[in-house]
């Protein structure tokens, strides 16, 4: 039994994170519709350059929404629903930087026929391409102590990362 | 009023002089002679013709006397006591179990429960203003909405606890497939444990 989060896990918490993400998506873009139709616009009458700027903003949006939610609590809401959070390999809070470089390695793992990703399977820390690149290792979080009771994980290391306050 | 001492002298006189004339040989005599001679109904009869009870009774009634009676017989420890007994008394229980298996309570019972009235009533009732009231009160009390909340909050945590479940289960079935697909023998991780 691993202290790290394994591959079906991650990918519930991923699958969570894109219907929040596009579903915000969805009632942003329908917002600016309805806006432009006042102007005689539509939406699918966009030309080549206004196509690049929808995806450009998406892709903008997805990487603040990760790298924002990593950054400040290392948990975006698909991780938190699955009890998960991502921390430096040390346990150490994630920074900017790294979290930006996480975001990158993601897509990169996926470019490969998402070969990247079934690096966790066999990973001794379930690691994917992408906790390789920036340094970050995904893990189980305990539930919250009714009793004060001990952490039931002690035996194997300890699962909850030591972070910054 | 000196009617009515002659309707009760008269009599009184009479039965007196009659039970003189018996002596005292004996009680038994005395209110047999009293009955057969018809004295009382004639007394009673006249009392009532005179409206003489009637009147008597208001009288009573509107006494500073008997008020003061009554109120000190109910402010009396004893009848408090023997209220206090009797409703703790085996036989009022009895009675009051009786009464409640009784079919002709439950009819009547029914029979209100049915009743147009009743009908009415709770239209009437559901219709009001303090109904709706009460109703909006507690829909809003925090005790309400608290428990409304638990219960959201209790089915969702349940919901992700089960996904968790699975989910982990599923992370350890998929890794022990890979490992056998690539024949690799499972990795020992450096850290770490599942909460």
């Amino acid at each position: 039994m691993s202290g790290y989060a394994g591959v079906v896990t991650r990918t519930v918490a991923l699958a969570i994170d894109a219907l929040v993400l596009n579903l915000g998506i969805a009632v942003a873009t329908t917002i600016v519709g309805l806006a432009l139709s006042v102007f005689g616009s539509r939406l699918t009458d966009l030309d080549t350059p206004a196509v690049v700027a929808a995806l450009g903003s998406w892709a903008a949006i997805a990487t603040a929404y990760f790298a924002g939610f990593w950054t400040l609590t290392g948990q975006t809401p698909g991780m938190r629903a699955l009890r998960l959070q991502v921390t430096c390999a040390d346990g150490e809070r994630l920074h900017l930087p790294r979290a930006l470089c996480r975001v990158a390695g993601m897509i990169l793992a996926a470019l490969p026929l998402m070969a990247g990703y079934a690096l966790i399977l066999w990973d001794a820390r379930r690691q994917g391409l992408h906790d390789k690149l920036a340094g970050t290792v995904v893990r189980y979080v305990p539930r919250p102590a009714i009793s004060g009771a001990a952490d039931s994980s002690g035996a194997s290391g300890g699962s909850r990362p030591a972070l910054r306050a | 009023m000196p009617r009515l001492v002659s309707i009760v002298v008269r009599p009184a006189s009479g039965a007196l002089r009659m039970a003189g004339s018996l002596g005292a040989r004996s009680v038994d005599r005395f209110t047999g002679e009293l009955a057969r001679s018809g004295i009382v109904e004639w007394m009673v009869e006249r009392l009532l013709e005179a409206q003489v009870a009637e009147r008597v009774v208001d009288r009573v009634l509107i006494s500073p006397e008997a008020e003061r009676l009554v109120t000190g017989t109910l402010e009396r420890p004893e009848l408090e006591r023997l209220l206090a007994e009797a409703l703790e008394s085996p036989a009022v229980d009895r009675l009051v179990r009786r009464s409640l298996e009784s079919a002709g309570l439950s009819q009547a019972i029914r029979s209100v429960l049915e009743s147009e009235l009743m009908r009415a009533t709770t239209e009437q009732l559901l219709d009001s203003e303090e109904m709706r009231r009460v109703l909006e009160r507690v829909a809003n009390s925090p005790e309400v909405r608290n428990a409304v909340a638990a219960q959201s909050a209790g089915l969702a945590d349940e919901v992700a606890e089960q996904v968790r479940v699975r989910a982990a289960a599923g992370d350890d079935a998929a890794e022990r497939l890979a490992r056998r697909l690539l024949r690799r023998r499972r990795a020992v991780p450096e850290t770490g444990g599942r909460p």
